[in-house]
């Protein structure tokens, strides 16, 4: 059976209502929009904030990549990827610099992103506080009131328990210097990519029904104390596949005997990577 | 009276300029050409009439003041927009060339809880320069000159009072006949 959509699978109602959450995003940088979340043909956890986000902004000029956690051909980015090929008939790349819209689950492309582009990430849960308190209500006034003492409390009981704040994704960030943000689960690895960032940065929350921005050269900064200033993760090998020192790597168990190899997360950035050395 | 018709592809067109539109608010004071024009009813720039199209529908309200009745009926008829009698109740509000510009903070400002709650100002003009401030914070790169024939001294101390308000405030979309600049409550301007 061959059923027609409107196109970006959206109808244009949906669309207009995400269009103008997306301008109030960027007008208050790190601030959660609530918005109207669909059902989409996939179930929350599967980047149903992000689809949306995309299918109100994406159009027949975009070249669009999908990545999760860093990879192109992971299962989730190769159904997105294909989902927009055939509801907004759009060219699909894996190179991060071909790329005008780029839909992310939990990474940022090692590639310096460019002016122009937009990120739309995937966010299972916007806001940063609800760890520390489950209440919506209170949360919304914590926000309203800027007092995220709460979140410094926390990073502090990690100094305090393990001698370093031991939060190593999802690392709250200050927006603009007024909003407390959920990076998304990015690896805090990703965290200074946000910061001055040339390329739009758009967020979706589907099952929390919450949008928000990062508009481009905008500072974000990721929490910390004095005594304790914020550092990324570093590893003492580098990829096995490319041999690249900068990006962020995986462990992958390789036999049953321990055996490991770490290789970059990013596949595009160690693809181009293998292919310059060859040449 | 036959009525005008709106854009040509309503779904494409309306994608290619909210793209602008976005842009235009995520890197402000920097005017951006649009890329549809639709056929503008009496008393609207081309401009104005594809903004107006991408942005609204009957889930906002609009007010404009003085605006004639066919447009009214255009306006109406393609976006199912609501109209709003007072300029406090606004969603958006149209500010047509010539007119004056109404202070800031006697629109819609959204509450502490939910800043995004405010109104979206759509502001004509003639033309745009470079000749009155210059604008820094989030999305400039590096400070921007701007100037719009619209906008007088008087409104740019109003704006300061709006970006002071922060998060609270109103957001602006100034549009000439074929190009767009944003002004979102966190830009800082500073008069030259």
């Amino acid at each position: 059976m061959n059923i027609e959509y409107n196109y970006g699978f959206l109808d244009e109602n949906t669309k207009r209502m995400l269009r103008r959450g997306l301008l109030k995003a960027v007008a208050i940088p790190g601030y959660q929009v609530p918005f109207g979340s669909r059902e989409m043909p996939l179930p929350y956890g599967w980047g149903t904030g992000g689809i949306q986000v995309t299918a109100s902004i994406i159009g027949e000029a975009d070249t669009l990549k999908v990545i999760d956690q860093g990879a192109d051909d992971t299962t989730n980015a190769v159904n997105i990827r294909r989902f927009f090929g055939r509801v907004a008939q759009v060219q699909t790349t894996e190179k991060t610099g071909e790329a005008t819209v780029i839909q992310t689950r939990h990474r940022i492309p090692e590639t310096a992103l460019q002016a122009g582009q937009v990120v739309v990430f995937q966010v299972p849960e916007p806001e940063p506080l609800r760890t520390l308190e489950s209440s919506e209500v209170e949360t919304r006034q914590l926000h309203a009131h800027q007092e995220y003492g709460l979140m410094h409390v926390k990073l502090y009981e990690d100094i305090a328990r393990y001698g370093h704040i031991a939060t190593s994704y999802d690392y709250p960030v200050m927006v603009n210097g007024r909003y407390l943000t959920s990076p998304s689960p990015i690896p805090k690895f990703d965290n200074p990519k946000l910061h001055q960032s040339p390329a739009l940065l758009l967020f979706g929350a589907g099952r929390e029904k919450r949008l928000y921005a990062i508009p481009p050269y905008t500072d974000v900064e990721s929490l910390a104390f004095d005594d304790h200033p914020f550092d990324v993760q570093t590893w003492d090998s580098h990829c096995a596949l490319c041999g690249s020192t900068e990006s962020y790597l995986d462990e992958i168990i390789t036999d049953d005997a321990g055996s490991r190899m770490f290789v970059c997360s990013d596949t595009d950035y160690c693809a181009t990577h293998q292919q310059e050395a060859k040449q | 009276m036959m009525l005008l018709p709106q854009f040509d592809k309503p779904v494409h067109d309306a994608q290619r300029t909210f793209r602008i539109v976005l842009s235009a608010l995520a890197e402000p004071l920097a005017p951006l050409a649009l890329p549809v024009l639709p056929p503008a009813p009496q008393g609207l720039l081309p401009g104005t009439a594809a903004v107006l199209l991408t942005l609204l529908d009957q889930e906002v309200s609009l007010f404009s003041a003085n605006l004639p009745a066919d447009t009214n009926d255009w306006l109406r008829f393609h976006t199912g927009v609501r109209l709003a009698d007072t300029v406090a109740d606004g969603d958006f509000v149209l500010v047509r060339d010539g007119e004056t510009v109404p202070q800031l903070a006697s629109l819609k400002a959204g509450e502490a809880a939910y800043p995004d709650r405010s109104a979206t100002v759509i502001i004509e003009t003639a033309r745009f320069g470079t000749d009155q401030v210059e604008g820094c914070g989030p999305g400039f790169a590096a400070p921007r000159r701007f100037g719009a024939s619209a906008l007088s001294a008087a409104f740019w101390a109003d704006w300061w009072i709006n970006h002071a308000r922060f998060p609270l405030g109103v957001d602006l979309l100034l549009v000439s006949a074929d190009a767009v600049a944003g002004l979102p409550r966190t830009t800082q301007v500073t008069e030259i």
